[in-house]
């Protein structure tokens, strides 16, 4: 389930589909680092939420500025190290995931 | 480096700038001599919208390759004759042709293209090196003895056919006739001698009483069946059980969508479950039974020592999923598995003001996740 706001309006297409950006990297963060601190080699995530109910005016969402469209979004393993040192694991969003994994394509097709 | 990189063109013909085509395809590109496979990402619905814009496109496209480099085709645009034609002239190595036109039209429908029988056959003899076809039917249409000619003729013109793929352009919900039906009329026992790949589209496959595909196929060398909004299924995989309970053929990869609305929609379910258990060398398994719920876990288990890729969805709307338990048992018996696809539990993802106090994982999904974590890809639904 999505909450782009909280009571529940319509937000602009754009800033739906930059809401919607935001959310999947958070949620794919979070389930990357939870994987890694279970010592899992998890390198794909795809995420395709079976909500239909985010919609801009009745048409699909517009592309984010990792080429994803709702419902699907794609990541890979990544890490980040920050200015102070500390570094971590987070999700690379994937532009063209059959590209970067050629082995998945039995799954999306 | 620049030979790899263009060995498959992947192109949308209607939105290409003519200045990037225009590159594409001139002498000096030094380009298309590397082309080996053309994908035209178009879409279309065959013998309905022919664009001669899109057409002309792949018309100089094709032009600019040199003879005999092209391996594969594909187009859902349809194409008229003489552009096959022209890439038949050209291009006779070709291994995989999936392309609308006439020519992949089994029975050759009343089209306008004239002289359509005689570029059959002429067709048909020049492409003696493809392994992969698609082959368009229409049962509303098209009488079921011309279908079978079509399909017949295919069989016999090009015996190097491995992958067959057979769509069908009438809708299931209409009372048309079923795919073994229309293979009642063969004589010459089983048809695609070399068949290791079988995918149906759109078909009614079976009725009650009818023969069963093993009499009409040759199936001792298939490996992949895939069945997409396919229905009429139950008579089908209860004559795919039967063959397999004989110990013969080697299915690795099973892949089965299940349209909303069929007949019969438990027992096509349960006939699933029946060929899942005769079928134990499955390396990929992927079936996305819509609202019909899911085949039994132990029916997953009978294939754990080999199975390398499992998918299991509801095909987007539904919110159904595998129990913690079920999906425990599963995931430690399929010891080899490196590819999940399966629908997770709801979870709220939070507010875009708090991303974060938001989503964290806990409970089922979180139960459902360390279930994932000694195997390498996860896809989440």
């Amino acid at each position: 389930m999505v909450n782009l706001n909280e009571d529940g309006a319509t937000v602009p297409g754009k800033t739906q589909v930059y809401f919607c950006q935001i959310l999947m990297q958070n949620f794919a963060n979070k389930i990357f680092r939870f994987m890694a601190n279970r010592g899992s080699n998890l390198r794909v995530l795809a995420i395709r939420p079976s909500s239909k109910d985010v919609r801009d005016a009745g048409k699909d969402l517009g592309i984010d500025a990792n080429g994803h469209q709702w419902p699907d979004y794609h990541y890979a393993r990544g890490r980040l190290t920050e200015v102070t040192g500390m570094n971590g694991v987070v999700a690379h969003p994937l532009r063209n995931v059959l590209q970067d994994f050629p082995d998945l394509v039995s799954l999306f097709n | 480096m620049v030979s790899k990189m263009w060995e498959v063109l992947e192109i949308k013909l209607s939105t290409a700038s003519p200045s990037s085509l225009a590159t594409l395809v001139h002498p000096r590109s030094g380009i298309t001599k590397h082309i080996r496979e053309i994908k035209v990402l178009d879409s279309g619905v065959p013998y309905f919208d022919a664009s001669s814009e899109i057409e002309d496109r792949l018309k100089s496209l094709i032009l600019a390759i040199p003879q005999d480099r092209l391996r594969a085709l594909t187009c859902y645009v349809h194409l008229s004759t003489p552009t096959v034609q022209l890439l038949l002239q050209s291009q006779q190595k070709i291994e995989t042709l999936e392309v609308s036109t006439p020519f992949t039209i089994s029975g050759l429908p009343g089209l306008p293209d004239s002289a359509s029988e005689e570029h059959y056959a002429w067709s048909t003899s020049s492409l003696s090196h493809v392994t992969e076809m698609l082959l368009y039917i229409d049962p509303n249409s098209v009488p079921e003895e011309r279908i079978f000619e079509g399909i017949h003729s295919l069989s016999k013109n090009h015996s190097k056919i491995r992958d067959l793929l057979l769509f069908s352009l009438a809708s299931t919900k209409t009372d048309v006739i079923s795919f073994c039906r229309i293979l009642r009329h063969a004589k010459e026992l089983p048809l695609f001698s070399n068949l290791t790949s079988l995918r149906l589209f759109n078909l009614k496959l079976a009725k009650r009483g009818e023969p069963a595909i093993s009499n009409s196929l040759d199936l001792h060398k298939l490996s992949c069946l895939q069945l997409q909004g396919c229905d009429d299924i139950v008579p089908f995989m209860e004559s795919l059980s039967s063959y397999y309970a004989r110990g013969i053929g080697e299915l690795t990869w099973l892949y089965i969508i299940l349209p909303d609305q069929i007949k019969d929609p438990q027992n096509s379910v349960k006939a699933i479950e029946a060929l899942l258990k005769v079928c134990s060398k499955l390396i990929e398994l992927q079936l996305e039974l819509s609202g019909h719920g899911f085949v039994a876990k132990d029916c997953i288990l009978a294939h754990c020592q080999k199975l390398q890729c499992l998918s299991i969805g509801t095909g987007g709307s539904q919110s159904r999923y595998f129990s913690v338990m079920e999906m425990t048992a599963i995931l430690r018996a399929c010891i080899h598995l490196k590819y999940l696809a399966v629908n997770m539990p709801a979870v709220d993802l939070g507010s875009i003001t708090e991303l974060g106090t938001g989503f964290y994982p806990e409970g089922e999904f979180a139960d459902m996740l360390v279930n994932v974590v000694p195997h390498h890809t996860v896809l989440v639904h």
